[in-house]
Protein backbone atom coordinates (compact mmCIF):
# COMPACT_ATOMS: atom_id res chain seq x y z
CA UNK A 1 0.00 0.00 0.00
CA UNK A 2 1.60 3.46 -0.94
CA UNK A 3 2.10 5.95 2.08
CA UNK A 4 0.01 8.70 1.36
CA UNK A 5 2.58 10.70 3.78
CA UNK A 6 5.48 10.41 2.02
CA UNK A 7 7.66 13.53 1.64
CA UNK A 8 10.18 14.06 -0.88
CA UNK A 9 13.28 16.51 -0.97
CA UNK A 10 12.87 17.24 -4.73
CA UNK A 11 8.72 17.05 -5.79
CA UNK A 12 8.14 17.18 -9.08
CA UNK A 13 5.28 19.66 -8.26
CA UNK A 14 5.14 22.11 -10.73
CA UNK A 15 1.54 23.89 -9.34
CA UNK A 16 0.00 23.58 -6.38
CA UNK A 17 -3.64 25.14 -6.21
CA UNK A 18 -6.33 25.10 -3.09
CA UNK A 19 -9.23 26.97 -4.40
CA UNK A 20 -12.76 28.17 -3.12
CA UNK A 21 -15.67 28.61 -5.41
CA UNK A 22 -18.57 30.41 -4.51
CA UNK A 23 -21.76 31.02 -5.98
CA UNK A 24 -22.40 35.08 -4.91
CA UNK A 25 -21.68 37.62 -7.70
CA UNK A 26 -19.50 40.25 -6.94
CA UNK A 27 -18.45 43.33 -8.76
CA UNK A 28 -15.52 44.17 -10.49
CA UNK A 29 -15.26 46.96 -7.66
CA UNK A 30 -15.12 44.29 -4.74
CA UNK A 31 -12.56 42.17 -6.74
CA UNK A 32 -10.28 45.73 -7.60
CA UNK A 33 -11.01 45.97 -3.17
CA UNK A 34 -9.33 42.73 -3.21
CA UNK A 35 -6.94 43.22 -5.20
CA UNK A 36 -5.66 46.15 -3.66
CA UNK A 37 -5.40 44.88 -0.19
CA UNK A 38 -3.35 41.75 -1.49
CA UNK A 39 -1.09 43.62 -3.56
CA UNK A 40 1.48 43.85 -1.20
CA UNK A 41 2.30 40.58 -1.01
CA UNK A 42 1.49 39.96 -4.45
CA UNK A 43 2.82 42.68 -6.60
CA UNK A 44 2.79 41.64 -10.22
CA UNK A 45 -0.56 42.31 -10.91
CA UNK A 46 -2.25 40.27 -14.08
CA UNK A 47 -5.63 41.70 -15.23
CA UNK A 48 -7.76 38.71 -16.65
CA UNK A 49 -9.84 40.12 -19.57
CA UNK A 50 -13.08 38.14 -21.48
CA UNK A 51 -13.32 39.86 -24.90
CA UNK A 52 -16.35 39.14 -26.98
CA UNK A 53 -16.21 39.50 -30.84
CA UNK A 54 -19.13 40.00 -32.50
CA UNK A 55 -19.38 39.52 -36.49
CA UNK A 56 -22.34 41.05 -38.35
CA UNK A 57 -23.09 40.80 -42.03
CA UNK A 58 -21.47 42.91 -43.72
CA UNK A 59 -18.30 42.57 -42.02
CA UNK A 60 -19.15 44.92 -38.81
CA UNK A 61 -17.35 43.53 -35.80
CA UNK A 62 -17.64 44.84 -32.70
CA UNK A 63 -15.27 44.00 -29.76
CA UNK A 64 -16.14 44.75 -26.10
CA UNK A 65 -13.76 43.92 -23.57
CA UNK A 66 -14.47 42.85 -19.76
CA UNK A 67 -12.40 42.45 -16.61
CA UNK A 68 -13.44 39.04 -15.25
CA UNK A 69 -10.77 38.92 -12.39
CA UNK A 70 -7.04 39.54 -11.79
CA UNK A 71 -3.49 37.22 -11.01
CA UNK A 72 -1.52 38.07 -8.36
CA UNK A 73 2.23 37.02 -8.29
CA UNK A 74 5.05 37.55 -5.62
CA UNK A 75 8.28 38.91 -5.79
CA UNK A 76 9.67 35.36 -6.04
CA UNK A 77 7.69 34.12 -8.73
CA UNK A 78 6.33 31.07 -6.47
CA UNK A 79 3.22 32.25 -4.77
CA UNK A 80 0.18 33.44 -6.28
CA UNK A 81 -3.41 34.43 -5.77
CA UNK A 82 -5.88 33.94 -8.57
CA UNK A 83 -9.38 35.70 -8.69
CA UNK A 84 -11.83 35.09 -10.86
CA UNK A 85 -15.39 37.09 -11.33
CA UNK A 86 -16.58 34.58 -14.40
CA UNK A 87 -15.36 31.40 -12.62
CA UNK A 88 -16.50 32.80 -9.06
CA UNK A 89 -13.09 31.07 -7.84
CA UNK A 90 -10.54 31.79 -5.50
CA UNK A 91 -7.04 30.40 -5.08
CA UNK A 92 -3.86 30.10 -3.91
CA UNK A 93 -1.02 28.65 -5.98
CA UNK A 94 2.32 27.52 -5.30
CA UNK A 95 4.94 27.39 -8.10
CA UNK A 96 8.21 25.39 -7.31
CA UNK A 97 9.81 24.78 -5.71
CA UNK A 98 6.65 23.42 -3.28
CA UNK A 99 7.30 23.71 -0.22
CA UNK A 100 4.20 21.56 1.52
CA UNK A 101 1.01 21.60 2.38
CA UNK A 102 1.35 23.24 6.11
CA UNK A 103 2.62 26.25 4.01
CA UNK A 104 0.08 25.98 1.75
CA UNK A 105 -2.90 25.80 3.16
CA UNK A 106 -1.73 28.20 5.86
CA UNK A 107 -0.93 31.21 2.73
CA UNK A 108 -4.69 29.54 1.17
CA UNK A 109 -6.73 30.80 4.65
CA UNK A 110 -4.67 34.06 4.84
CA UNK A 111 -5.61 35.14 1.78
CA UNK A 112 -9.10 33.98 1.75
CA UNK A 113 -9.53 35.52 5.33
CA UNK A 114 -8.65 39.03 3.52
CA UNK A 115 -11.13 37.99 0.27
CA UNK A 116 -13.95 37.76 2.88
CA UNK A 117 -12.97 41.01 4.73
CA UNK A 118 -13.61 42.77 1.77
CA UNK A 119 -16.30 41.32 0.05
CA UNK A 120 -17.78 39.43 2.94
CA UNK A 121 -17.97 35.90 3.64
CA UNK A 122 -19.53 33.57 0.09
CA UNK A 123 -21.67 30.81 0.04
CA UNK A 124 -18.88 28.22 -0.90
CA UNK A 125 -20.01 25.60 -3.32
CA UNK A 126 -16.85 23.35 -4.01
CA UNK A 127 -13.37 22.96 -2.65
CA UNK A 128 -10.56 21.58 -4.46
CA UNK A 129 -7.34 20.71 -4.11
CA UNK A 130 -5.30 20.49 -7.59
CA UNK A 131 -1.95 19.61 -7.73
CA UNK A 132 0.15 19.31 -11.22
CA UNK A 133 3.05 16.95 -11.18
CA UNK A 134 5.98 17.57 -14.01
CA UNK A 135 8.04 14.14 -14.09
CA UNK A 136 11.34 14.55 -15.98
CA UNK A 137 12.39 11.57 -17.33
CA UNK A 138 16.07 10.96 -18.45
CA UNK A 139 15.19 9.75 -22.46
CA UNK A 140 17.48 7.06 -22.56
CA UNK A 141 15.70 5.52 -19.70
CA UNK A 142 12.42 6.81 -20.66
CA UNK A 143 12.88 5.63 -24.59
CA UNK A 144 13.88 1.95 -23.60
CA UNK A 145 10.79 1.23 -21.35
CA UNK A 146 7.35 0.64 -21.38
CA UNK A 147 4.96 3.17 -19.93
CA UNK A 148 4.42 0.83 -17.17
CA UNK A 149 7.81 0.62 -15.77
CA UNK A 150 7.34 4.22 -14.72
CA UNK A 151 3.62 4.59 -14.09
CA UNK A 152 0.68 1.94 -12.68
CA UNK A 153 -2.10 4.23 -14.91
CA UNK A 154 -2.39 4.66 -18.38
CA UNK A 155 -4.11 4.49 -21.82
CA UNK A 156 -4.71 0.58 -22.36
CA UNK A 157 -4.52 0.22 -26.50
CA UNK A 158 -5.46 -2.47 -28.62
CA UNK A 159 -2.56 -5.13 -29.73
CA UNK A 160 -0.59 -4.15 -32.20
CA UNK A 161 -0.59 -1.01 -31.27
CA UNK A 162 2.42 1.29 -29.81
CA UNK A 163 1.45 4.02 -27.23
CA UNK A 164 3.84 7.11 -28.56
CA UNK A 165 5.44 8.23 -24.86
CA UNK A 166 5.63 11.76 -26.40
CA UNK A 167 2.41 12.57 -27.39
CA UNK A 168 -0.42 10.86 -25.31
CA UNK A 169 -2.89 11.52 -23.31
CA UNK A 170 -5.79 10.58 -20.51
CA UNK A 171 -8.29 12.01 -18.91
CA UNK A 172 -10.31 10.47 -16.17
CA UNK A 173 -12.97 11.34 -13.82
CA UNK A 174 -14.04 9.48 -10.90
CA UNK A 175 -14.70 9.98 -6.69
CA UNK A 176 -12.56 8.71 -4.28
CA UNK A 177 -13.87 5.85 -2.13
CA UNK A 178 -12.96 6.76 1.20
CA UNK A 179 -13.88 10.40 0.89
CA UNK A 180 -16.38 10.85 -1.29
CA UNK A 181 -14.21 13.44 -2.99
CA UNK A 182 -14.47 14.02 -6.77
CA UNK A 183 -11.07 13.34 -8.69
CA UNK A 184 -10.23 14.88 -11.96
CA UNK A 185 -6.71 12.95 -13.57
CA UNK A 186 -5.30 13.83 -16.63
CA UNK A 187 -1.97 11.83 -17.43
CA UNK A 188 0.08 12.84 -20.71
CA UNK A 189 3.19 13.67 -22.27
CA UNK A 190 3.92 17.70 -21.88
CA UNK A 191 6.97 19.35 -24.04
CA UNK A 192 9.68 18.53 -22.43
CA UNK A 193 11.70 21.01 -20.78
CA UNK A 194 15.32 19.80 -20.10
CA UNK A 195 17.53 19.26 -22.33
CA UNK A 196 18.21 15.04 -23.04
CA UNK A 197 14.80 14.11 -20.82
CA UNK A 198 10.99 13.68 -21.68
CA UNK A 199 8.76 15.45 -19.47
CA UNK A 200 4.99 13.69 -18.33
CA UNK A 201 2.28 15.65 -16.42
CA UNK A 202 0.40 13.75 -13.75
CA UNK A 203 -2.63 16.59 -12.64
CA UNK A 204 -4.44 15.63 -9.82
CA UNK A 205 -7.72 17.67 -9.50
CA UNK A 206 -9.57 16.59 -5.88
CA UNK A 207 -12.80 18.47 -4.67
CA UNK A 208 -15.68 18.23 -2.62
CA UNK A 209 -18.83 19.81 -4.91
CA UNK A 210 -21.38 20.74 -2.38
CA UNK A 211 -22.19 19.91 1.34
CA UNK A 212 -19.23 22.74 2.52
CA UNK A 213 -19.54 23.31 5.68
CA UNK A 214 -20.65 26.97 7.34
CA UNK A 215 -18.09 26.88 9.75
CA UNK A 216 -14.66 28.03 8.56
CA UNK A 217 -12.40 25.76 11.09
CA UNK A 218 -14.65 22.88 9.56
CA UNK A 219 -14.50 23.85 5.78
CA UNK A 220 -10.26 24.23 6.05
CA UNK A 221 -10.71 20.17 7.48
CA UNK A 222 -12.30 19.01 4.62
CA UNK A 223 -9.77 20.86 2.33
CA UNK A 224 -7.04 19.18 4.54
CA UNK A 225 -8.71 15.66 3.46
CA UNK A 226 -8.33 16.47 0.04
CA UNK A 227 -4.45 16.16 1.00
CA UNK A 228 -4.97 12.69 1.45
CA UNK A 229 -6.73 12.06 -1.59
CA UNK A 230 -4.45 13.49 -3.85
CA UNK A 231 -1.33 11.79 -2.49
CA UNK A 232 -2.58 8.73 -2.46
CA UNK A 233 -3.84 9.05 -6.05
CA UNK A 234 0.11 10.12 -6.85
CA UNK A 235 1.59 7.74 -5.16
CA UNK A 236 -0.60 4.95 -6.91
CA UNK A 237 0.19 5.71 -9.68
CA UNK A 238 3.75 6.24 -9.75
CA UNK A 239 6.07 3.22 -9.42
CA UNK A 240 9.69 2.73 -7.59
CA UNK A 241 11.50 3.79 -10.47
CA UNK A 242 9.68 6.78 -11.21
CA UNK A 243 9.94 8.05 -7.20
CA UNK A 244 13.68 7.29 -7.29
CA UNK A 245 13.83 9.99 -10.26
CA UNK A 246 13.11 12.70 -7.58
CA UNK A 247 13.85 11.17 -3.73
CA UNK B 1 -25.74 38.90 -28.60
CA UNK B 2 -25.94 36.43 -31.91
CA UNK B 3 -24.75 32.91 -32.64
CA UNK B 4 -22.10 34.04 -34.54
CA UNK B 5 -20.17 35.99 -31.84
CA UNK B 6 -17.24 34.37 -30.13
CA UNK B 7 -16.39 34.31 -26.46
CA UNK B 8 -13.12 33.32 -24.97
CA UNK B 9 -10.60 34.38 -22.19
CA UNK B 10 -7.99 36.29 -23.06
CA UNK B 11 -5.48 34.17 -21.09
CA UNK B 12 -4.29 30.53 -22.21
CA UNK B 13 -3.17 27.90 -20.47
CA UNK B 14 0.78 28.59 -18.95
CA UNK B 15 3.31 26.36 -20.51
CA UNK B 16 4.17 24.29 -17.16
CA UNK B 17 0.56 22.68 -17.18
CA UNK B 18 0.38 22.24 -20.96
CA UNK B 19 0.04 18.66 -21.77
CA UNK B 20 2.15 18.43 -25.39
CA UNK B 21 -0.42 16.16 -27.92
CA UNK B 22 -3.49 18.01 -26.88
CA UNK B 23 -4.84 21.53 -26.31
CA UNK B 24 -5.90 22.32 -23.02
CA UNK B 25 -9.26 23.70 -24.16
CA UNK B 26 -9.97 20.88 -25.42
CA UNK B 27 -9.80 18.87 -22.10
CA UNK B 28 -11.64 21.13 -20.16
CA UNK B 29 -14.67 20.63 -22.67
CA UNK B 30 -15.08 17.05 -21.89
CA UNK B 31 -17.11 18.32 -18.81
CA UNK B 32 -17.47 22.27 -19.98
CA UNK B 33 -14.55 23.42 -17.54
CA UNK B 34 -16.96 23.03 -14.56
CA UNK B 35 -15.37 20.17 -12.77
CA UNK B 36 -11.83 21.44 -12.90
CA UNK B 37 -10.17 23.76 -10.92
CA UNK B 38 -9.33 26.75 -12.85
CA UNK B 39 -6.65 28.49 -11.04
CA UNK B 40 -3.59 27.37 -12.80
CA UNK B 41 -1.56 29.83 -14.23
CA UNK B 42 -1.71 31.29 -17.09
CA UNK B 43 0.32 34.23 -19.17
CA UNK B 44 -1.92 37.16 -19.77
CA UNK B 45 -2.02 39.63 -22.81
CA UNK B 46 0.02 42.61 -21.36
CA UNK B 47 -1.48 45.65 -20.70
CA UNK B 48 -0.04 49.43 -20.56
CA UNK B 49 2.50 49.66 -17.79
CA UNK B 50 5.26 51.95 -16.59
CA UNK B 51 9.05 51.18 -17.03
CA UNK B 52 8.91 50.17 -13.31
CA UNK B 53 6.43 48.02 -13.69
CA UNK B 54 7.72 46.46 -17.05
CA UNK B 55 11.23 45.48 -14.87
CA UNK B 56 9.61 44.32 -12.40
CA UNK B 57 6.91 41.92 -14.26
CA UNK B 58 10.25 40.96 -16.10
CA UNK B 59 12.32 40.26 -12.78
CA UNK B 60 9.39 38.35 -11.73
CA UNK B 61 9.34 36.24 -14.83
CA UNK B 62 12.49 35.44 -15.19
CA UNK B 63 12.09 34.08 -11.23
CA UNK B 64 9.36 31.91 -12.47
CA UNK B 65 11.46 30.27 -15.21
CA UNK B 66 14.01 29.07 -12.57
CA UNK B 67 10.72 28.11 -10.29
CA UNK B 68 9.67 25.70 -13.47
CA UNK B 69 13.20 23.70 -12.61
CA UNK B 70 13.88 24.78 -9.60
CA UNK B 71 13.38 20.49 -8.57
CA UNK B 72 16.52 20.48 -10.56
CA UNK B 73 18.58 22.69 -8.48
CA UNK B 74 19.69 23.01 -4.86
CA UNK B 75 18.22 25.78 -3.22
CA UNK B 76 22.08 27.61 -3.14
CA UNK B 77 22.00 27.49 -6.65
CA UNK B 78 18.19 28.95 -7.04
CA UNK B 79 19.10 31.68 -4.48
CA UNK B 80 22.19 32.80 -6.25
CA UNK B 81 20.32 33.16 -9.34
CA UNK B 82 17.76 34.77 -7.60
CA UNK B 83 20.31 37.30 -6.08
CA UNK B 84 22.26 37.87 -9.13
CA UNK B 85 18.62 38.47 -10.84
CA UNK B 86 17.94 41.11 -8.68
CA UNK B 87 21.16 42.89 -8.75
CA UNK B 88 20.75 43.20 -12.69
CA UNK B 89 16.99 43.45 -13.22
CA UNK B 90 16.23 46.78 -11.69
CA UNK B 91 14.55 50.08 -12.58
CA UNK B 92 18.12 51.87 -11.26
CA UNK B 93 19.85 50.62 -13.80
CA UNK B 94 18.01 50.29 -17.45
CA UNK B 95 16.61 52.98 -19.35
CA UNK B 96 12.98 53.02 -20.79
CA UNK B 97 14.47 52.12 -24.67
CA UNK B 98 16.71 49.24 -23.58
CA UNK B 99 15.50 45.78 -24.63
CA UNK B 100 14.73 43.93 -21.20
CA UNK B 101 16.24 40.31 -20.93
CA UNK B 102 14.52 37.67 -22.97
CA UNK B 103 12.98 35.03 -21.22
CA UNK B 104 13.73 32.06 -23.52
CA UNK B 105 17.40 32.94 -23.98
CA UNK B 106 17.49 32.83 -19.63
CA UNK B 107 15.42 29.94 -20.44
CA UNK B 108 18.04 28.21 -22.64
CA UNK B 109 20.74 28.98 -20.09
CA UNK B 110 18.95 27.23 -17.63
CA UNK B 111 18.50 24.50 -19.81
CA UNK B 112 21.92 24.04 -20.11
CA UNK B 113 23.09 24.63 -16.65
CA UNK B 114 20.74 21.62 -16.03
CA UNK B 115 22.13 19.63 -18.61
CA UNK B 116 25.66 20.24 -17.99
CA UNK B 117 25.42 19.87 -14.12
CA UNK B 118 27.30 23.45 -14.43
CA UNK B 119 26.36 26.20 -11.81
CA UNK B 120 29.41 27.84 -11.21
CA UNK B 121 29.32 30.62 -13.56
CA UNK B 122 30.66 34.40 -12.18
CA UNK B 123 28.15 36.51 -13.54
CA UNK B 124 25.63 37.16 -15.74
CA UNK B 125 24.48 39.61 -17.74
CA UNK B 126 22.35 40.89 -20.26
CA UNK B 127 23.72 41.91 -23.97
CA UNK B 128 21.86 45.12 -26.00
CA UNK B 129 18.95 42.81 -27.70
CA UNK B 130 18.03 41.33 -24.62
CA UNK B 131 20.05 37.70 -25.02
CA UNK B 132 21.50 36.34 -21.44
CA UNK B 133 25.21 36.59 -21.40
CA UNK B 134 27.22 34.56 -18.97
CA UNK B 135 30.76 34.57 -17.77
CA UNK B 136 32.91 31.87 -16.45
CA UNK B 137 36.10 33.15 -14.64
CA UNK B 138 39.07 30.85 -13.78
CA UNK B 139 42.94 31.14 -13.75
CA UNK B 140 44.28 32.75 -16.72
CA UNK B 141 40.39 31.81 -18.55
CA UNK B 142 38.46 33.93 -19.40
CA UNK B 143 34.91 32.02 -21.24
CA UNK B 144 32.04 34.26 -21.86
CA UNK B 145 28.74 32.54 -23.83
CA UNK B 146 25.57 34.36 -25.13
CA UNK B 147 22.53 32.29 -24.79
CA UNK B 148 20.45 32.69 -27.74
CA UNK B 149 16.56 32.28 -28.36
CA UNK B 150 16.86 29.16 -30.89
CA UNK B 151 18.95 27.18 -28.33
CA UNK B 152 22.81 28.13 -29.99
CA UNK B 153 25.32 29.57 -28.03
CA UNK B 154 28.14 32.06 -29.45
CA UNK B 155 31.05 32.13 -27.12
CA UNK B 156 34.48 33.42 -26.51
CA UNK B 157 37.47 32.07 -24.71
CA UNK B 158 40.41 34.14 -23.53
CA UNK B 159 43.19 32.01 -22.29
CA UNK B 160 46.30 33.41 -21.11
CA UNK B 161 49.39 31.74 -20.52
CA UNK B 162 52.04 32.40 -17.72
CA UNK B 163 54.74 33.39 -20.13
CA UNK B 164 52.25 35.89 -21.34
CA UNK B 165 50.92 34.34 -24.79
CA UNK B 166 46.94 34.61 -25.20
CA UNK B 167 44.96 32.64 -26.86
CA UNK B 168 41.50 33.88 -28.61
CA UNK B 169 38.98 31.18 -29.81
CA UNK B 170 35.37 31.94 -30.55
CA UNK B 171 32.50 29.38 -31.62
CA UNK B 172 28.61 29.31 -31.97
CA UNK B 173 27.38 25.49 -31.69
CA UNK B 174 24.48 24.02 -29.91
CA UNK B 175 23.35 23.91 -26.48
CA UNK B 176 24.70 20.01 -26.30
CA UNK B 177 28.15 20.90 -28.40
CA UNK B 178 28.59 23.81 -25.84
CA UNK B 179 28.74 21.56 -22.80
CA UNK B 180 31.87 19.90 -24.21
CA UNK B 181 33.45 23.28 -24.78
CA UNK B 182 32.61 24.70 -20.94
CA UNK B 183 34.17 21.45 -19.73
CA UNK B 184 37.45 21.73 -22.05
CA UNK B 185 38.19 25.12 -21.12
CA UNK B 186 36.95 24.91 -17.57
CA UNK B 187 38.18 21.53 -16.50
CA UNK B 188 35.51 19.97 -13.83
CA UNK B 189 33.02 22.92 -14.51
CA UNK B 190 31.17 22.88 -11.18
CA UNK B 191 34.77 23.56 -9.71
Amino acid sequence: MPDPDKSYDKPPIVEAVIEVRFSDDYSIRDLERCRDRLKKAYPKVEDIDEFEVEFAPGGEQKTKRTRIGFKLIAASGSDLVVCGLGTKTFGTSRMAPYTGWDNLIAKAKENFEIFTSVVGRPNVTRLAARFINRIDIPIGQFSEAPLDEFFNIGPVVTSGLTVNKSAFLQHIQGVSAPTGAKVTLQFGSAVPVLIDCSSVLLDIDASFDGDIPLKLDHMWTRVDELRQVKNLIFEQSITDRTRKLFQ
Amino acid sequence: MTQAALNFVSDTRHSTAGFASMPQQSLRSADDGKSLTRNVVRPVVPVDKSFEERIFDCLVDLKVAVANISMHLSANERHRLFDELDAKVNAEDWHEDDYLPQLRSFQNFLKWMIYSKSSAWTSLGVSGDGTITVAWKRQGVLLTAAFDVAETVRWTARVSAINGDLGISTGRCSLRLFAMQAQFYLGEVNG
